[in-house]
């Protein structure tokens, strides 16, 4: 049995290679695209509050009138139908009156888009007045065909025009619009053009900036911010001039994070494209050596610790540093992968809420759901996942390895930050966040978790680079890869606590077992593992450093570590087999299941099992393998679970059972699923615990009796002593169904009547055009919020039965709470004439028709296919 | 006659400048005419610049060393005026500007200017390289450039053997 263990081919000296940074696309690239992106979404913000203050009206009416017609039409249906069609006849209703806001947020980024665009073609203009740059007279000629001779050189197809600053000037500097780009020279440089060691250099730094398109996305990330700052204050100065203040204390902290965190960012990306620029720069020249001449003369003044982040150039030894190993340039830090996730987290909310409104009545909200995280996730891939995997390769040539820590918290604390910092949240204040703050500890973790296993794939990919022909075969997997895991990871966690909000803990359950819409998870294992395979596979020793990372240098041994594909599945076919032998065992034990519920609680468990024991797995192979096992253990947990799972087909289909495509897939997917997500939520235990692991240990030896004890233990707790998530009442399970269907023909409709008769006083609020704005606010106290109270109560008192029933339950409470939230901001709304807070109050309900739709599909469930609903 | 002092004294500031950066710094000459029209529009502008981080820029700090010869030289020039001017009580000023002028060194003296001129003494030299020296120290320059710009000064103005 092989052994793993670390690298056995020693690194090469730190200067025996020099490797090619631009070999891959720079991440900071895609960085600086989220960073518009983000700056355009706020714009969506503000185009949503433009369309409050403009048309607001309109829309309060539009809706309610939607409302009325939606019960108006529904009055004689099923009360449990009641609910899903009048949602569906408010959607197409309000589709209109929805468009027209969506208009309203697009109009509002495409103000701010086109307004920077403007602010970027007119701010040469301006910086030329205001900072006296000129051409060079005839007596600077020369300086002008050097720096003709340089920009060719340097590749550049436009020449930039070259302008000479005033006496106060002591920095070059580039700006302007693309095609028009313009290179500003501190006097003190132009007249040394005969130097070679000052004017060259820095020149081709500039030229280097203008071809990595710095200077564009710099200026265009400036220029749209110069727009966006005012229109950001609009809100608060319309609130202070009309004395309604009730947006402010949600609003401006988070405009205000936007703003100081923008700046953070900009000047982060600005100091990583710094090395970019110096390492062009020496390429062309030659070698590092004249540029380090004139990085020494740059500016070492120290800055304060408060002032650093804001510092738009890295310091000259940092500088000196990675142009002598620019290995040191391809390393992710905290503030990158905090960038990415923030900025991530802060548009995310923004353009689903575009998405939602924009597809109000023809796509449903999951959709845009999975639009916003399929387009985030490539985004962070490219930014966070790219660069991790460039660093791991580009490391090896300089013979060190990369620490994926700084990234890895970035990315969790960005998730959090930028989440709850995210204009799309303004009216939903922090309370939700706070309320049940494990969903954003489950955000951190989901993002710490999937950029440490995206970070080592990363390094079993570094593996096969000498196998990889040209660049392009290292870097488009790697956008793809670790941009699904984004993606995958991302929907996953918004998705659980959309469930733990609407259902609490056993909804979540059942949505782990029966996850709509897990492809997107089942794809991104599917890719990780195929990644895995394929590098797995190709690696060998005694292969060369390939030549497309190479800059300068002769080609090395690549050093490889000694994971193995075999070590792999071996622990992972002993752990799977085990699995297998557990189920075999209690089924033979406990005879045939007696009833379809038990039937559905085994199969749970099953599916509970597999899934543990690949995650089981993936912790024993993170744990004993440094820097490969948490990508490797991505591998060996799913094809632990899918050993599992195939001895438990093996199994059914000996007994008699079917075995068709559709079984095969309903039985693997779930754990495989299941066994991923819990992968990233332990893979940063996992990897803090590697150290207890001795040198040589064999996985199988670990992962055999592990697997064991967690097999054991899953069938103890799920399959004998726990009811399944999807509870169904059948005649052979008297107590379960008599509670189940007592809550069906008791306690639901008295709920739906007591609730109808609420809704009547409501749909009587709504016709009264008689009342002004006062009375109806009392109205809806008295005859709305003060029932909708008794009701809660009395169903607070009620207690469920079963988990099941309990579930269904939770989810009516939170409807019924949701309700009184909703209509005490309608009666405020009224009182005060505020049409944001109206705005706010008709999200709310829309919420609680959410909740109540979840309910409705509960008691469904609680009633089995086929049988008859209550009051129907 | 009181409205021209300045452009008299500019001018032979100017001069005086041009015979340090000559020594010092010949490659600022080509653009000397417009760094001292910035320079006697806004001096304090010109010597109080601040660093400025530009965005897409190199992270240099790099300045011209012409308006901190020009201002050195405003002062050593200052003090030429009222030395001269009290050996030549009765000389109107574009006399004593045409001393100050004759005193300095262009290497073609005697090619072109007949008139014998009073060289500086030892004692006037060192009194005046210890104004360009503290001048230059006090605009903040490093020791090396001060000391480089004070001895310019005095190889640039005929004192006597």
């Amino acid at each position: 049995m092989t052994t793993i263990g670390p690298p056995i081919v020693e690194p090469p000296a730190p200067t025996a290679v020099r490797p090619d940074l631009f070999a891959y696309p720079a991440p900071t690239t895609v960085r600086f695209c989220m960073l518009l992106v983000a700056l355009l979404g706020s714009g969506l913000f503000v185009g949503n509050w433009l369309h409050g203050e403009v048309a607001g009206r309109d829309w309060v009416r539009a809706t309610l009138a939607c409302e009325t017609r939606a019960q108006e039409q529904t009055a004689g249906l099923d009360d449990l139908q009641q609910l899903d069609t009048k949602q569906r006849i408010l959607n197409a209703c309000r589709a209109g009156a929805e468009r027209e806001r969506a208009g309203f947020m697009l109009g509002g980024a495409a103000a701010v888009g086109l307004g920077g665009l403007i602010v970027l073609y007119v701010a040469p203009r301006v910086v030329e007045r205001r900072r006296r740059l000129r051409p060079p007279g005839p007596r600077l000629q020369p300086v002008r065909e050097r720096f003709g001779q340089l920009a060719a050189e340097a590749g550049v197809t436009r020449v930039p025009l070259l302008l000479l600053g005033s006496s106060t000037q002591r920095d070059a500097f580039s700006y302007g619009a693309p095609g028009r780009y313009r290179v500003a020279l501190p006097p003190a440089v132009a007249v040394r053009w005969r130097d070679q060691e000052l004017f060259d250099p820095l020149i081709r730094h500039e030229l280097a900036h203008i071809r990595h398109r710095d200077v564009t996305w710099a200026w265009l990330a400036r220029s749209i911010w110069f727009v966006l700052a005012p229109l950001l204050l609009l809100p608060i100065i319309s609130g202070v001039v009309s004395g309604d203040l009730s947006l402010i204390p949600d609003y401006a902290w988070r405009a205000a994070l936007l703003g100081i965190t923008v700046q953070f960012i900009s000047a982060a990306l600005l100091r990583s494209r710094e090395y970019d620029a110096d390492l062009r720069s020496a390429r062309t020249s030659g070698g590092p050596e004249k540029l380090s001449r004139a990085v020494a003369l740059a500016s070492s003044r120290v800055l304060p610790w408060y002032r650093r982040p804001l510092a738009r150039h890295p310091t000259p030894a940092d500088r000196l540093a990675v142009l002598e190993y620019p290995a040191r340039g391809s390393s992710i830090t905290f503030w990158d992968g905090f960038a990415a996730a923030f900025l991530a987290a802060l548009t995310a909310p923004l353009v689903l809420s575009l998405l939602i409104t924009l597809f109000t009545g023809s796509a449903p909200t999951t959709l845009s759901e999975l639009v916003v995280a399929l387009t985030a996730g490539p985004l962070l891939g490219g930014a966070v996942g790219l660069g991790l995997w460039r660093a791991s390769v580009v490391t090896r040539t300089a013979g060190a390895g990369v620490s994926p820590w700084g990234a890895a918290v970035g990315v969790a604390v960005g998730l959090v930050l930028g989440q709850v910092a995210s204009l799309g949240q303004v009216g939903a204040g922090l309370s939700s966040d706070l309320e049940k703050p494990i969903g954003l500890v489950l955000l951190a973790v989901a993002g710490l978790g999937a950029t440490l296993i995206v970070y080592s794939a990363g390094e079993v990919w570094a593996d096969a680079a000498p196998a990889l022909r040209w660049a392009w075969l290292s870097w488009v997997p790697a956008i793809a890869v670790t941009g699904i895991v984004f993606a995958a990871v991302l929907w996953a966690s918004q998705q659980f606590r959309l469930s733990l909000n609407i259902g609490g803990w056993q909804f979540v359950r059942q949505w782990l077992v029966y996850m709509p819409q897990r492809w997107v998870v089942v794809t991104a294992v599917v890719a990780l593992a195929a990644a895995l395979v394929v590098a797995l596979t190709v690696r060998r020793r005694g292969r060369q450093t390939p030549a497309w990372i190479i800059e300068q240098g002769e080609p090395v041994p690549w050093p490889v570590g000694r994971a193995r594909f075999r070590t792999v599945a071996v622990a992972a076919l002993a752990a799977g087999f085990v699995g297998a032998v557990t189920i075999v065992a209690f089924r033979m034990s406990a005879g045939p299941a007696t009833s379809d519920a038990q039937t559905l609680q085994r199969f749970e468990a099953y599916i509970w099992l597999a899934a543990t024991l690949g995650f089981v797995t993936a912790a024993v192979l993170a744990v004993l393998v440094p820097r490969y096992g948490v990508g490797l253990g991505s591998l060996g947990g799913c094809l632990a679970t899918v050993t599992v799972m195939a001895g438990f087909l093996a199994l059914n289909t000996a007994l008699g059972g079917d075995l068709n495509r559709e079984f095969v897939a309903d039985s693997l997917l779930p754990p495989i699923v299941l066994g991923f997500l819990l992968t990233v939520a332990v893979a940063p235990v996992s990897w803090l615990a590697r150290s207890l692991a001795r040198s040589g240990t064999r996985a199988w030896a670990i992962t055999t009796p592990a697997a064991l004890i967690a097999a054991i233990a899953v069938i103890g707790v799920i399959g004998v002593t726990s009811p399944p998530s999807r509870e169904i009442a059948l005649p052979d399970q008297p107590s379960s169904a008599s509670t189940a269907q007592q809550y069906v023909a008791t306690v639901a409709p008295d709920l739906v009547q007591r609730y109808d008769a609420i809704e009547s006083a409501v749909n009587a609020i709504d016709g009264d055009r008689v009342s002004d704005g006062p009375s109806r606010a009392e109205r809806v106290r008295t005859e709305v919020v003060t029932p909708l109270q008794a009701l809660l109560d009395q169903m607070e008192s009620y207690r469920p039965p079963t988990p099941a029933v309990d579930t269904v339950h939770a989810s009516a409470l939170t409807a019924l709470r949701t309700a009184i939230e909703s209509f005490e901001m309608f009666a405020l709304a009224f009182e005060t004439g505020d049409t944001a807070l109206f705005a706010d109050a008709l999200a709310k309900r829309t919420q609680e028709q959410q909740l109540w739709q979840a309910w409705q599909a509960g008691v469904a469930e609680l009633v089995g296919p086929g049988q008859p609903t209550p009051g129907g | 006659m009181t409205s021209n002092q300045p452009e008299v004294d500019q001018a032979l500031v100017g001069e005086l400048t041009q015979l340090v950066l000559d020594r010092v710094a010949p490659d600022e000459l080509v653009i000397f005419d417009e760094t001292a029209e910035e320079y006697f529009q806004d001096p304090h502008a010109v010597l109080d610049s601040r660093r400025r981080e530009e965005a897409v820029g190199f992270g240099l700090d790099l300045a011209l060393l012409t308006p901190y010869v020009l201002a050195v030289a405003t002062s050593v020039v200052g003090w030429l005026v009222t030395t001269i001017a009290e050996v030549a009580r009765d000389e109107s000023k574009p006399v004593v500007a045409s001393f100050i002028r004759r005193l300095f060194r262009r290497g073609d003296e005697t090619a072109h200017d007949a008139k014998p001129v009073q060289p500086l003494t030892l004692e006037q030299a060192r009194s005046m390289r210890d104004i360009a020296y503290q001048r230059a120290k006090a605009l903040g320059l490093v020791d090396g450039q001060a000391t480089l710009i004070a001895d310019s000064l005095v190889g640039a103005v005929l004192v006597a053997e």
